[in-house]
């Protein structure tokens, strides 16, 4: 079990404002969490904080347990032992996330060189088993190519082998579909699918890949979260303004976008609910202040509508 | 695939060759004096000019001066194919033994100063880049960027008088003292070679420093360094198997341009230490007007800068997977 408390990141070079504030989530073993919302609203942020791989000029507060033990509270060298093996982080495909000068096969086995003690040799070799749980097919000889020869979605699939490699059981995966069409979406989410004993907590932008991901849904906007709520719920009845218009706006939903688009430096001055200028159900409470997580049967919301 | 590239490469480099050759050539030979003022000496060409004009042809003649500048051209281009450069004017000698003798010189210098400067200012762009904000690289960098604007014949002339001329340590100039033989010479020759060596190895090294760090600072904050590190790989062994590799890349590059510049590089420090090489050899060669001589020199300088530049890409083409094709 993950239990993320309270996590605050400021980066001292962008002054007050944060780029996290007061996430809290709890990741049951084997569930699949998926983190949606708009670029710069924090989501990968958040993922990097979890295993501190931020820069140094970020701040971190809050707590994140991992069987009880506080990562926020380990030294430098604790951490690298629990990085990759009990935690993995899924860079996206799409970039540069793979060193272009080393042959598939080492990247992917070398959590093994670096947990197990596997001598090199061997660690190649269980990259082929490793690729071969993810069907990137011709295994054997993808292991000896260099990343740029692999298109981008087998590099997903690749990073996702890479990730479960020495077998961590909570997996962090960030924007895993991006730059891939539905064909070879359909395939990672195959391989998500595939993670029956791990925990994982993914940031995207695909609400489709979302819905068919996901188990429990968050959504962030600005820094903040704004709903939690369990898949079927979530799609069937949202309960923030924001999440609504996200689902209104998808193509299936006839593509309504009725709300318009908010420049970030007035979102983050603003005192009240960081959603209001944008909100359709704005009152003047809204403006005042920040709403709280309200808990409704499991579906958290932070919305001035249903405090009452 | 990679070998179609490399043919590819020869082929083309063999073209730039050529072309300096034809370029150097004219461009030798459009320069303002008359050759044979220099050949003769002022005072005798004047006199032979009023007395003897005859005699003036006849040496013209004898140095194939009196031939059209096509019909040079090609008597040159034939020449160089049976690696024959001609004679100097000025010293009297085939052009090839003067400058082969000259280049051993050169390389005794320039080949030790670029691979020490080589593996010095890149074993400190590493340390630097990688702890970047640390003690070393506040120390180094702002000295390496003065080192770096600072010409190096100014550098030679200051450690000159201060190791040479006050504290008397080291030769003023020169290359051997005479007279020796066996290991009494080779220490005397590297007791002369070390201040130029000590000015080339400084200067260098601070390019290469600045080069080396600003791969390995632009390397560290690539998104699969951050992929390497939340697999938990040791830093140790992120800069080793991570960051090393594809800092040499680049570096490479830097390096092999370097040595393209070997034989004409060394000019400045050459001069100030008086040390008898190609740098010194073509600065006199220029202002003595003596054309087979600067053919020869612009020739060997254009085929170094040719050769490393093809050795640049053969080396890039061996490491990066990425080079297929061009």
């Amino acid at each position: 079990m993950l239990e993320i408390k309270d996590v605050n990141v400021h980066f001292s070079s962008a002054g007050a404002v944060g780029a996290v504030e007061d996430f809290s989530l709890t990741l049951a073993p084997r569930s699949k969490t998926v983190l949606i919302g708009e670029s710069g609203s924090g989501k990968s942020v958040l993922l990097l904080s979890l295993l501190r791989l931020l820069p140094a000029t970020a701040q971190i507060t809050g707590s994140v347990l991992l069987g009880g033990v506080d990562l926020f509270r380990l030294k430098e060298s604790e951490l690298e032992k629990i990085r990759g093996d009990r935690i993995s982080y899924i860079p996206q495909g799409g970039g540069n996330g793979l060193n272009p000068l080393l042959k598939i096969g080492l990247q992917v086995g070398e959590p093994l060189m670096e947990h197990r003690g596997y001598p090199k040799k061997k660690a190649v070799e269980a990259s082929i088993q490793l690729l071969r749980r993810f069907r990137l097919g011709r295994e054997e000889a993808w292991i000896k190519a260099y990343p740029h020869m692999l298109s981008g979605g087998m590099r997903q699939r690749a990073m996702i082998a890479m990730g479960v490699a020495a077998g961590s059981r909570v997996i962090l995966a960030d924007e895993p579909t991006k730059g891939l069409d539905s064909d070879r979406i359909q395939r990672v989410v195959e391989c998500f699918r595939e993670l029956r004993e791990e925990t994982l907590l993914c940031v995207t932008h695909d609400i489709h890949f979302a819905q068919a991901v996901g188990q429990q849904i968050v959504v962030m906007y600005a820094a903040q979260q704004l709903e939690i709520a369990p898949n079927g719920e979530f799609f069937a009845n949202p309960l923030h303004p924001y999440s609504q218009a996200i689902l209104r706006a998808m193509p299936e939903n006839g593509l309504e976008c009725s709300v318009g688009f908010a420049p970030p430096h007035d979102v983050y001055a603003s005192r009240g609910c960081r959603f209001s200028d944008r909100c359709p159900y704005k009152t003047p409470r809204c403006e005042e202040a920040v709403p709280p997580m309200l808990d409704r049967n499991g579906h958290k919301v932070r919305c001035w509508k249903y405090a009452d | 695939m990679k070998k179609r590239i490399l043919i590819n490469r020869v082929l083309i480099s063999i073209g730039t060759i050529f072309l300096i050759i034809t370029i150097s050539f004219f461009l030798v030979n459009s320069m303002p004096g008359d050759p044979l003022v220099n050949i003769m000496g002022d005072e005798e060409y004047y006199k032979v000019k009023n007395s003897n004009p005859e005699l003036l042809t006849e040496i013209a003649e004898k140095y194939g001066l009196n031939d059209s500048l096509p019909q040079r051209y090609f008597k040159y281009l034939k020449s160089i194919l049976t690696l024959d450069f001609g004679y100097s004017y000025v010293k009297n000698q085939p052009v090839l033994d003067v400058v082969l003798y000259r280049l051993k010189w050169t390389l005794l210098l320039a080949v030790p100063a670029t691979i020490l400067s080589a593996l010095i200012g890149g074993w400190l762009g590493i340390a630097a880049g990688w702890n970047s904000g640390g003690a070393l690289d506040r120390v180094m960098t702002p000295v390496a960027l003065v080192m770096n604007t600072i010409p190096t014949n100014c550098v030679a002339i200051l450690v000159l008088a201060i190791f040479a001329y006050r504290l008397r340590w080291f030769p003023i100039s020169g290359m051997t003292s005479g007279g020796l033989t066996g290991w009494a010479k080779a220490r005397d020759v590297l007791w002369h070679m070390a201040l130029p060596l000590l000015v080339m190895v400084l200067s260098r090294s601070c390019g290469n420093f600045i080069h080396m760090k600003s791969y390995v600072t632009q390397i560290k904050s690539e998104e699969y360094i951050l992929t390497a590190k939340a697999k938990g790989v040791k830093r140790s062994r992120i800069l080793r198997r991570h960051v090393l590799k594809n800092c040499f890349l680049p570096y490479i590059t830097v390096l092999c341009m370097q040595f393209g510049h070997i034989v004409s590089g060394s000019i400045m420090v050459e001069v100030v230490f008086t040390w008898v090489g190609m740098g010194d050899m073509m600065n006199s060669s220029i202002s003595s007007s003596d054309f087979p001589m600067m053919q020869l020199c612009f020739l060997i300088t254009a085929v170094c800068m040719v050769l490393s530049s093809i050795a640049a890409d053969v080396l890039y083409v061996v490491f990066d997977p990425r080079i297929e094709e061009f």
